[in-house]
């Protein structure tokens, strides 16, 4: 099987230069049947790396550890499902899963476009073929996953605990997904540029995709934060790593984007700023897989360092003297037909939205390659850790968040005095006094309070939208609430999907101004029958329960929690915090538990434990508002789902759709 | 002044900000990435400032009390040859630079309070975060740096025996305890 993979990965290469050379020449020499055939090798490239990762997969499952990676990252007690995610719990595995899922998407965009961007397509397909053979190069040339060893291991040595987690086997996939699908626009815009067609049809036909892309981005990072609080333990999520903020960048950039083409749509502006964000967003996810890979920036995440570094170095600046090469020679194309006429204006409010995500970008990016630069420029290493990041991103999150409640709302071209008046005095009023009302309950930090006005303002702006556009439809067409409110969202289902999304953002948004602020911490040892008080909840430490098998053995602490302190505390439940000791790679690892509520997680870490005298360290933490983050990530993902579901005035022809919806009769 | 120098005038006032704050920021948190090699032979420069030190636990030395929480051990250079080979897998120019430098007897006491991280223990790499005074690092944070990171980095060969149950040991019963 291990031959098959390897021949799949070669023919799939060759493949690709195949698909590459016939699309560029068909489309220089407009040759259908090059252009054809270019087309062709895109589908063959899909079906050759899928035959390689089903041979990968086939060789996990069968616990071949005569090969490599199989010996590496699995063992015969590994649970099947943690089996499979070993497909992309090493380098080489997480390389070809790239790759196919490059692959998966190539194809799709075949699909929907076999009638239609005709001059576009081999571009496209050239493009997307360029980067699958890139990656498909390091696997054939640099690193084989299928490689086998001169005898077979007895036992694998296992994947690592760390990533033996369910979060871990979502959390990869969404976030690859995410990085790769933004090859799709990237694409597109390459072909936009080569054919000089820089009209809105690449933008309208990869609209979709960059939304998509942002999605699954968002539930990567989300997934990746919610794997660092559940199995790292040290009570946080977030601690801005660089392969964190590898993920983060490419999800600002592309939010940009996501606001700024509608700029575009509506006033044929920015044409050049779109296509450097789409630029700038695949080259991040390019940046994003060399910091992982390449050891430059040392990262408690990273993968081993492997020599790939360089490749990806080069591969990363081709892209960017390419790309930006292209575009400054059709820069006299891509002229604006409008101007900024005020500040007080969408456009402009959807500018500065634009500048401060490229700028909280542009600081993620500074601070995660500090030591680098100072290393260059002064020849000392300085690292710039979590403090940087929350210092220099704290008000420029808060500005954002502002943003969003103003953007939305706000009049096109210019607004005037009195429809800010009446925009804006309710929903102001409203976060005013939601920070008021947080100072009096006792809120002091000022970041804080200023966030809680101004998310609260935001979510009002939204609020109004929705009741207001329901009141008008309740009036002209005398339906029931829900009925309007429906018919509302599925008429405008950019819109109003974008205002959920919104919501949920924002909800994100107090979960970690809540949990960073108001975060409480214990740490204390107990004997059996002792407890610790903290945050209005007793904890105490009841005793310690052992159990083994083959894979992992586990010591849990039993844990009881009660609501309130002293003697009038009512017991609610009980959380079990273990120390598990991981067989294969011998390593032991702790496992956090967590009792959560909507209002509140109470974090119990068992620090260590001594069987003698079973004395046991704890450390707890009350952190507020997580679960407003996961809820906040559902909430983002109806909002997403509304959006990208296809709306009817969209399936029949462009012309209907053009129509703007008040013109239609009732 | 026109729509367009306004615009950029507005644009350069969001785009200093951002620079000012990232100036600020990093006068503010930066700290100073060096090895106890560099640290012994800089002398007293690095004295009050904030550090992050690279290093290895001295063996014999850690002192863990799990009552309060106060760990001490004794942070010393990793040894050249494996600083070599750190080197060869670039991990990074800190840690080679000691294998070119050797200084004999280079090695700090390390003061830290909390929690144990998983891999801790002695002979492995560790980075400390915090100030020295009066020959003392005070550690702040303390993190311990996993050989193989993700990737696993050896396999059970037919050679090896028992699987060692040290590290468990190790982690549970922490060194100090009766």
């Amino acid at each position: 099987m291990s031959e098959i993979g390897r021949l799949a990965i070669i023919l799939g290469f060759l493949v690709a230069l195949w698909g590459i050379a016939a699309s560029v020449l068909g489309a220089v020499r407009r040759d259908a049947r090059l252009i054809d055939s270019g087309k062709h090798a895109a589908y063959a490239f899909s079906a050759l790396t899928g035959i390689a990762v089903l041979a990968l997969l086939y060789l996990l499952l069968t616990r071949d550890f005569n090969v490599e990676y199989v010996a590496s990252y699995s063992s015969s007690t590994l649970p099947i499902w943690y089996t499979i995610s070993a497909l992309w719990g090493g380098m080489k595995g997480s390389l070809l899963w790239w790759t196919f899922i490059l692959a998966v998407c190539n194809a799709v965009v075949q699909v929907q476009n076999h009638d239609k961007n005709r001059d576009q397509m081999p571009w496209v397909t050239a493009t997307m073929l360029v980067v699958g053979a890139f990656f498909l190069s390091l696997l054939v040339f640099i690193t084989d996953p299928f490689e086998r060893l001169p005898f077979t291991p007895r036992e694998g040595s296992d994947l690592n605990p760390l990533l033996q987690n369910y979060w871990m086997t979502i959390h990869p996939p969404s976030l690859y997904v995410g990085f790769v699908s933004t090859t799709v626009p990237f694409a597109f815009a390459i072909a936009a540029l080569a054919t000089g067609k820089l009209g809105d049809a690449w933008i309208r036909t990869t609209r979709r995709w960059a939304l998509f892309s942002w999605f699954f981005l968002s539930l990567g990072n989300l997934f990746g934060a919610a794997w660092a609080y559940v199995v790292l333990g040290w009570g946080g999520y977030w601690a801005w790593d660089p392969v964190e903020n590898a993920a983060f960048m490419p999800w600002l950039t592309a939010t940009a984007y996501l606001h700024s083409v509608m700029i575009q749509e509506k006033k044929d502006m920015l044409k050049v700023w779109n296509m450097a964000l789409v630029i700038l967003t695949f080259a991040l996810t390019i940046f994003g897989t060399f910091l992982t890979r390449s050891g430059v920036i040392s990262s408690v995440h990273s993968f081993t360092q492997s020599g790939m570094g360089p490749f990806f170095m080069y591969f990363l600046i081709a892209i960017l003297v390419i790309s930006i090469g292209m575009l400054v020679w059709r820069l006299p194309l891509l002229k604006s037909r409008n101007e900024l006429e005020s500040v007080f204006s969408r456009e402009a409010a959807f500018l500065l939205n634009n500048l401060i995500l490229v700028g909280i970008a542009f600081t993620v990016f500074w601070g995660t390659i500090f030591p680098v630069i100072s290393e260059w420029v002064r020849g000392v290493k300085i690292t710039v850790g979590p403090p940087f990041f929350n210092k220099v991103n704290a008000p420029l999150g808060i500005a954002l968040v502002f943003l969003m409640g103003v953007g939305p709302v706000i009049a096109w071209r210019k607004a005037s005095a009195a429809s800010l008046w009446r925009s804006f005095a309710t929903p102001m009023g409203t976060g005013v006094v939601a920070g008021a009302l947080a100072f009096v309950l006792g809120a002091r930090n000022f970041y804080a309070v200023v966030a809680i006005s101004v998310a609260t303002f935001a979510l009002a702006t939204v609020w109004i939208e929705f009741w207001r556009g329901m009141r008008v439809r309740q009036a002209m067409m005398g339906e029931k609430p829900w009925t309007a409110l429906s018919r509302l969202i599925g008429k405008n289902r950019r819109r109003y999907g974008g205002y959920i999304v919104h919501v949920g953002v924002v909800m994100i948004f107090m979960g970690i101004v809540a949990s960073s602020v108001f975060k409480l911490e214990v740490q204390r040892s107990l004997h059996v029958g002792d407890s610790i008080e903290i945050g209005g909840y007793t904890v105490r430490y009841d005793g310690i329960a052992i159990e083994n098998d083959d894979h992992v053995e586990r010591t849990f602490a039993r844990v009881s929690v009660w609501d309130g302190y002293g003697p009038e505390a009512v017991r609610v439940g009980e959380v079990l915090p273990e120390k598990r000791f991981y067989k294969k790679p011998k390593q032991p690892t702790t496992e956090v538990s967590i009792w959560s509520t909507l209002g509140e997680d109470l974090y119990v870490v068992l620090g260590s434990y001594d069987p003698p005298t079973q004395l046991a360290v704890f450390q707890v933490f009350v952190n507020p508002l997580i679960s407003w983050m996961w809820i906040g990530g559902l909430v983002l993902t109806i909002g997403t789902g509304v959006c990208m579901w296809p709306s009817y005035a969209e399936r029949p022809a462009t012309a209907t759709a053009r129509v703007p919806a008040g013109s239609r009769p009732a | 002044m026109s729509r367009k120098a306004k615009f950029l005038f507005g644009a350069s006032v969001i785009v200093l900000a951002v620079a000012s704050l990232i100036y600020t920021a990093v006068r503010e948190t930066s700290a100073y990435f060096i090895t106890v090699e560099e640290y012994a032979q800089s002398g007293d420069a690095h004295a009050g400032k904030h550090l992050r030190l690279a290093g290895r636990v001295s063996d014999g030395t850690v002192k863990w009390d799990p009552k309060t929480l106060d760990l001490e051990f004794v942070i010393a250079p990793i040894p050249p040859k494996e600083a070599a080979a750190h080197e060869e897998a670039g991990s990074g120019r800190a840690v080679a630079a000691v294998a070119t430098a050797p200084v004999a007897g280079a090695s700090l006491p390390v003061r830290y309070n909390g929690i144990l991280p998983d891999m801790f223990a002695a002979d492995r790499d560790v980075i400390v975060e915090g100030t020295v005074e009066g020959g003392v690092f005070h550690a702040k944070t303390l993190l311990t740096t996993c050989p193989s990171k993700y990737e696993s980095d050896q396999y059970e060969s037919e050679a090896s025996g028992e699987p060692a149950k040290d590290d468990l040991t190790a982690s549970l019963a922490a060194p100090g305890v009766p």
